[in-house]
């Protein structure tokens, strides 16, 4: 099935029995991810790569927030759908979920700000690192 | 080779998680458009976009798999999740960077 196509096998449930009109709710949607072991190693490095791009354009201090609140954040979110029994992994849960939860957000949403802050969609200026000030 | 094995990453979720989510995504862009804060505005639109390339890539690619209405995951994920939670970490890492190091601290040197 192609991904902009919704499946055949849901059929509209309002105005058959009331008890069930809202049922439709509650109906079960998997999002899967394939991946393999080795991207638990290429998130580590982006990691590394998008704290030493911060570094080199002056946004370390920034970066640094943006780390630690998106990593917060995302365990937080992991965490409480790991305890409620929504999200599954694959071989040490609770390992996984907190790597996940501590490596995945940061190091994309460094690179995303630093590259929008190149493109002069936003103004980062306020925020760089001492001795940086008005580089671009 | 194990690092090639097989780590599959599973979330059960439901219409109504959705929703909830969208609530969340839309309360994110009033709350920094209240606030007059452009730049998260701004990295919330942009960042639309970017996931949308990620997640329909990575569809596209059979990365992602989506068992239920694929379209209406599609448009809650790359419109209002991934884009709520940057501009939710933004916002959360100018608080951080004024609580840590101060609004006076800035030196140009």
């Amino acid at each position: 099935m192609m991904p902009w196509a919704c499946p055949t096998n849901i059929k509209p449930r309002f105005g058959t029995d009331p008890d069930m009109a809202l049922d439709w709710l509650l109906d079960e949607i998997v999002i899967r991810r394939e991946i393999f072991n080795i991207y638990y190693f290429l998130i580590f490095l982006l990691s590394i790569i998008s704290l030493l791009l911060a570094r080199k354009v002056g946004l370390w201090r920034f970066s640094l927030g943006l780390y630690l609140i998106s990593a917060a954040f995302c365990t937080v979110w992991e965490t409480a759908l790991f305890l409620v029994g929504s999200r599954h992994y694959h071989f040490f849960a609770p390992a996984e979920m907190l790597y996940h939860g501590l490596t995945e957000a940061g190091p994309g949403l460094i690179i995303t700000v630093i590259l929008v802050w190149k493109l002069g969609l936003i103004d980062l200026d306020k925020w760089m690192d001492p001795g940086f000030g008005g580089e671009k | 080779m194990w690092l090639l094995d097989s780590a599959q990453v599973n979330r059960v979720v439901n219409p109504a998680y959705l929703i909830a989510v969208m609530i969340f995504g839309i309360a994110m862009l009033l709350f920094a458009w209240e606030i007059g804060n452009k730049n998260a505005v701004r990295l919330y639109l942009v960042s639309i976009p970017i996931w949308l390339f990620i997640e329909g890539g990575s569809l596209l690619a059979g990365i992602r798999v989506y068992d239920g209405p694929v379209a209406f995951v599609l448009f809650v994920v790359a419109f209002m999740e991934d884009p709520a939670w940057v501009c939710f970490a933004y916002l959360g890492a100018e608080r951080f960077y004024k609580w840590r190091w101060g609004d006076d601290e800035k030196k140009h040197t």
